[in-house]
């Protein structure tokens, strides 16, 4: 398989930040009340993840190892000051609702573990694909989830009332948004597991008629 | 260690990388910040934007001497109240005079902070008033907008409509959530209650501190 095809499954599916490895479960938990925080949440963790994995990419060989952390995390608060300024200017509505939660991309747990496993050991054009997939992946989750909460919470799209009936649970971050997290986790694994097992059933299935071949 | 041998060390190459990195960070973001500033100006503007969404109006800051001067986006530290004040169960942080081209009608615009929410939390809201500086009396309240608030998890079952509507006749004694239907939205009472102290702050802050006034209007 092609490798920048490898590591888009991965960051989209196989390996996705939010379902399969568990990382950056706090503004998960604390932002999926809103689809429009969440997909915001998740664009902004997505420039910063490309961005911090491509300049760190680029240091790479010139970085010494000691001090790796420390630049990592510089180059990361850089950038996420840079992003919170840009949407402070040109998205205040979106800047207001995700409040405490972008100060914090700073120690999230995706973009340093990253940029710590993948992006200092490869090369800038495999670790942008990374950055760009493991985001997408994240933001993709997010977006998810808080449409279901949003839903479920607010009886409203992206801001759009569509029913009076609410559940409140869903309207706050806690019980709700934990339940909606855990189901989602569930349903992920399930598919990729009937996806993985089929693929195996295949594959043993093909290894067994090429012997029955070989045999006759 | 010789002083030679520092400069060809490891632990120098550390601490020039780290420098450098730091220098490039600090230098960019210096740059960035230039263009990027958001005042005090602008973000009031953006304040009066969101509560008159349909008109342009002006502004004007409110001192301690009733009024100032005209308030534009550019102003780096526009002058509305220099230190917060509280009022009832709430602290108003600023408060500007909106007037309309070619209209009589006055506003005060305050910033209220309520307390009592949800969870002891608070909410702020922008509460547009409409005085008579004839009589010196509050006509009533023109607009509502909620702002940020602390630890109210259920707020945004309150719409903007919601907020009109109650906020539609000014009672004699302030707005209140005890009582049959008097609660903004059934299932976030914690939260109307803040508000009903924030925007019965604002009133009674313009009845009593500003229109009492000799200078004012």
């Amino acid at each position: 398989m092609n490798k920048y095809k490898k590591i888009t499954l991965d960051g989209l599916i196989f390996q996705n930040p939010t379902f399969m490895l568990v990382l950056g479960t706090c503004p998960t938990l604390g932002l999926i009340t809103s689809a429009t925080s969440a997909a915001g949440m998740g664009i902004c963790v997505l420039v910063v993840l490309t961005l911090s994995n491509i300049i760190i990419s680029a240091l790479r060989k010139v970085i010494p190892n000691a001090v790796r952390v420390p630049c990592y995390i510089v180059v990361i608060a850089t950038l996420v000051t840079l992003v919170r300024m840009v949407l402070d200017k040109f998205v205040p509505d979106l800047y207001e609702s995700l409040g405490g939660f972008l100060a914090l991309i700073v120690v999230n747990c995706i973009i340093l573990g990253r940029a710590e496993a993948f992006a200092n050991k490869h090369t800038v054009g495999e670790a942008a694909v990374d950055g760009l997939a493991n985001g997408l992946g994240f933001t993709c989750a997010l977006t998810l989830m808080g449409i279901v909460c949003e839903f479920l919470g607010s009886g409203s799209l992206f801001g759009l009332h569509i029913m009076d009936f609410t559940i409140g649970i869903f309207a706050m971050p806690g019980a709700g948004t934990f339940l909606v997290y855990g189901l989602f986790i569930a349903l992920f694994v399930y598919i990729i597991d009937s996806f993985e097992r089929s693929r195996r059933v295949k594959a043993n299935k093909l290894s067994r008629e090429n012997l029955l071949k070989e045999v006759a | 260690m010789t002083v030679k041998g520092f400069f060809k060390s490891n632990a120098f190459k550390c601490i020039v990388t780290l420098l450098c990195v730091l220098l490039v960070s600090g230098v960019l973001l210096t740059i960035a910040y230039g263009f990027m500033e958001v005042s005090d100006g602008e973000r009031l503007q953006r304040a009066v934007k969101k509560v008159y969404t349909a008109s342009s109006p002006i502004v004007h800051g409110v001192d301690e001497n009733g009024k100032d001067k005209i308030i534009d986006a550019d102003e780096k530290d526009p002058k509305g109240l220099t230190q917060s004040v509280t009022s009832g169960k709430a602290t108003i942080l600023s408060a500007y005079i909106i007037k309309f081209e070619g209209s009589d009608e006055v506003n005060y615009l305050v910033q209220s902070r309520g307390k009592e929410g949800y969870s002891g939390g608070t909410v702020t809201c922008w509460v547009a008033i409409n005085v008579d500086f004839e009589s010196r009396t509050v006509l009533n309240i023109a607009k509502v907008q909620i702002g940020e608030n602390t630890n109210q998890s259920f707020i945004g079952k309150i719409t903007e409509k919601m907020l009109n509507d109650f906020t539609k006749n000014l009672p004699e004694d302030g707005f209140t959530t005890k009582g049959d239907d008097a609660t903004i939205s059934s299932g976030a009472t914690f939260s109307s209650n803040a508000i009903c102290n924030a925007v019965n702050g604002a009133v009674e802050w313009v009845k009593k501190d500003i229109l009492t006034r000799e200078e004012v209007a």
